[in-house]
């Protein structure tokens, strides 16, 4: 029980008289080996076609709702970042596998305001928002919205034809650490969770 | 300093080329480590989860794979050095120590090091991140909570107050006049916009950059905004407020732009104060990190230490070793022995000396050996002279006999002439033996060296002697498999001698016991034979002399027997001694060089008893 006690102490910084080097290992410890309250992430896809290829949309489910909005109130900063790639199938039997044609990370970042006391977005798009009412901020925080993919691939007069599809991702970030800190997430077993990939075949 | 003759043998197998292809990987590796230490230093402010994880994926791999090579090298190289421990290799135990010595000053020296840093380090954090920083931060948190608060409660008295409301209420015909009465009430506003309730503009005054969206604006709800930041970047806080008058149903949307300046501090203030707070929160686990980044590139930095620690010790280890093989080499006598020294350094100094050390020993070896030389035939000479001497006195007396009798006329002159001359011819025939024999010695040819069974050897050697029943031979201790390279007739010559003067020293008969066995002495190989009788051994004041040419205890000897013998085992590359007690017996050994080959000494040879 001590031992446990001195674990949550160093990891948590509460206590301020607690012994230096075990404070370190354990806060070490903890921070590479605590459990994520995710669930296993999902990321489920929607593309709406249009005249200039069409828009993605991926929304991101198995986020605990509470323990987000205790942990941003907290004043942490929390991200999600989304992996877009277009592919086209492979065409002589799939020999050469199939091609990259776009790739695209959108990130969304999500904290609490305190000066307007009120729940802020960094969007995709590089847009601010903020809102006062928590469950739209949280569908809009768990969403990826019309994110484009393009009809043609830059720099390349080939038309996006042949059987296409998207691979999406969704990557959580519980706490935004500032450097030097950021190094904390070069870790294995960080307060990271991956979605697996979601395969949505295009029209 | 004398040049070394042809036969001359270097030592000290520096190789300059290898050494410098050594030192040049040992070089190149370290560049590689700092290079990836440093590149990982650049990569480490950056944001991970933002996807730049590869180039710290690629240096990870990098160092894993560099430490993994090193550690087989390094379990190559001690591998190779316990291999060779316990071989006696000359230097292993000495380069283990220093290999060890090494390690443990790196160890000792890098503690320390990840201490200091992560020390420096909590210090320089806590040095910036303290408690009064903390607390100046908090307080412009507040100061700046406060001054937007304040905004924001202007705007909204203002927008719910009956002042606000009756500006409004002609707010669509008037409304510059509106809008200069509100700046007036409100120095913050920015821009003022009136609608009808349907979305379509009436009115828009102030900074054209924060006009709301009409639509956005119809829909939104009575009261004030969320916080928004405008597609200009501006801070701004809107309010909605309906009205109606007789020319129907109206809103306004009043905005209030932050100082740009206060915004953009107001987020740094924000940004600060979540760095502050995750460090008070992550410090611990923070320095735990360094620990383990530091142990980990300096892994692979440790393990070229010692992989550097082992190439050191093998350049002081290499001189020492070469002195101590040139040192034993000498020890068994052989004098043309040379370290081969390249550097400057201190060792190079003492193979100098040594080799110095090595060439006046020859020279006074060979100095003494003409000494001994010539004193050697000087010995021979009087020996020989004295032998020569001894059968002339009665070959002049029986000459002066037969003289003395003739001129006296004597009767038995007849008889006196026939013993006269015949003693004559007998010391004649005697000197002609001695000078024979001694001829055979000075011109003893080259040894033929053939593979021989050694045992087989003994048995016709010994058998030769058959005889006397008071003499029995035992060659059960001689192994049959043992194969020498000797010269067949001359190892014949040694073994007569031996049993010769064995059986002379028994004359009330004994045992002569052969004994063989392989012996291996640090790389070299050798057999040793004994020759043992149970005669009434060699007084002392004869010991030193056994071997001389000449000397004899026998009254019917030539005294070259020994000498014989001792010439054909110097020819053969071996030697000979002996031990022996008076009264108990004396015991020959004779150590030949063997090759691999010879056979196994401790393997039991066939029981042999040789009656003679």
């Amino acid at each position: 029980m001590r031992l446990c006690s001195t674990f949550l102490n160093a990891a948590l910084g509460k206590n301020r008289k607690r012994p230096f080097f075990p404070a370190v290992l354990f806060s070490g410890l903890f921070f590479c080996t605590a459990p994520l309250s995710v669930n296993a992430l999902e990321a489920a896809l929607n593309f709406i076609p249009d005249n200039e290829g069409g828009k993605i949309s991926v929304r991101v489910s198995g986020i605990d709702e509470d323990e987000l909005r205790a942990h941003i109130l907290m004043g942490s900063r929390s991200r999600i970042v989304y992996n877009i790639r277009l592919y086209r199938e492979g065409r002589v039997m799939q020999i050469l596998g199939d091609r990259l044609l776009f790739e695209g990370n959108p990130v969304q970042e999500a904290r609490w305001d305190m000066y307007s006391a009120s729940w802020e977005i960094l969007h995709a798009d590089g847009q601010r928002r903020f809102y006062t009412d928590w469950k739209t901020f949280f569908k809009k925080f768990m969403e990826l919205d019309g994110f484009r993919v393009p009809h043609s691939i830059a720099g390349s007069t080939e038309a996006l034809d042949g059987k296409l599809y998207v691979l999406a991702r969704a990557s959580f970030l519980k706490t935004v650490l500032k450097a030097p800190l950021s190094i904390l997430q070069a870790f294995p077993g960080r307060e990271e969770a991956k979605s697996p990939w979601s395969r949505l075949g295009l029209p | 300093m004398e040049q070394a003759g042809p036969s001359m043998k270097l030592q000290w197998k520096k190789n300059s080329g290898g050494s410098l292809a050594v030192l040049a990987g040992l070089v190149f590796s370290y560049i590689l480590l700092v290079a990836l230490v440093l590149l990982f230093s650049q990569q480490v402010l950056l944001d991970f989860s933002l996807g730049r994880t590869i180039v710290l994926s690629v240096i990870a791999a990098l160092t894993i794979l560099f430490s993994l090579l090193l550690l087989f090298v390094i379990g190559a190289q001690s591998f190779e050095l316990f291999r060779g421990a316990p071989r006696e290799k000359p230097g292993v135990r000495f380069k283990l120590r220093l290999v060890i010595f090494f390690l443990v000053v790196i160890v000792l020296s890098s503690v320390p090091q990840a201490f200091l840093c992560v020390s420096f380090i909590n210090s320089s954090l806590l040095a910036v991140f303290n408690s009064r920083v903390g607390q100046s931060l908090a307080a412009g948190r507040s100061i700046a909570l406060e001054y937007y608060t304040e905004k924001a409660q202007h705007l909204e008295e203002l927008s719910g107050g009956a002042v606000f409301r009756r500006l409004l209420s002609g707010a669509d015909r008037e409304a510059a006049s509106v809008w200069d009465q509100i700046r007036v009430l409100l120095p913050g506003a920015n821009a003022f916009q009136v609608f009808r309730s349907s979305g379509a503009r009436v009115y828009e005054a102030g900074d054209s950059r924060n006009f709301m969206d009409a639509e956005t604006a119809r829909l939104a709800q009575e009261g004030p905004f969320p916080r928004e930041i405008t597609a200009s970047g501006a801070d701004v806080l809107r309010t909605k407020k309906s009205f109606e008058n007789r020319r129907g149903a109206f809103f306004a949307v009043l905005t209030v732009a932050m100082p740009a300046d206060f915004a953009a501090s107001a987020e740094d203030l924000a940004a600060t104060f979540e760095a502050y707070r995750q460090f008070e929160q992550y410090r611990p686990a923070f320095l735990a990190a360094i620990m383990l980044l530091y142990g980990f590139f300096s892994f692979p930095l440790m393990l070229l230490a010692v992989l550097a620690s082992f190439r050191l010790s093998d350049e002081i280890v290499r001189p020492i070793a070469s002195l101590e093989e040139a040192t034993r080499k000498v020890a068994e006598g052989d004098f043309s022995f040379r370290i081969l020294f390249r550097s400057g350094d201190e060792l190079s100094s003492l193979a100098g000396s040594f080799n110095s050390m090595v060439m006046e020993l020859e020279k006074s070896r060979l100095k003494s050996m003409q000494t001994e030389k010539v004193a050697a035939w000087q010995e021979i000479a009087q020996r020989l002279a004295h032998e020569i001497k001894n059968p002339l006195t009665p070959i002049k007396l029986s000459a002066q006999r037969i003289q003395r009798r003739y001129s006296e006329g004597a009767e038995d002159f007849e008889a006196v002439l026939d013993s006269s001359v015949a003693a004559i011819i007998h010391e004649v025939d005697s000197l002609d033996a001695l000078l024979t024999e001694f001829r055979s010695f000075s011109r003893l040819p080259a040894p033929k060296p053939e593979p021989v069974i050694l045992k087989n050897l003994i048995l016709e050697s010994a058998a030769a002697y058959r005889g006397s029943e008071k003499i029995l031979f035992r060659c059960d201790e001689v192994p049959a498999g043992i194969r020498l390279a000797l010269d067949p007739g001359q190892m014949k010559q040694v073994f007569s001698n031996l049993v010769t003067n064995a059986i002379d020293a028994m004359p009330e008969g004994g045992e002569i016991i052969f004994r063989a066995a392989l012996v291996k002495k640090g790389n070299s190989r050798y057999c040793r034979i004994e020759v043992e009788d149970t005669g009434e051994g060699i007084r002392e004041e004869d010991v030193s002399q056994v071997f001389n040419p000449y000397y004899t205890t026998k009254s019917y000897g030539t005294g070259l027997g020994l000498s014989v013998v001792e010439r054909i085992i110097f020819d053969h590359k071996g030697q000979v001694w002996f031990e022996s007690h008076p009264g108990v017996g004396t015991t020959f050994f004779i150590d030949l060089p063997a090759s691999p080959a010879s056979g196994a000494g401790e393997t039991t040879g066939d029981a042999g008893t040789l009656e003679a």
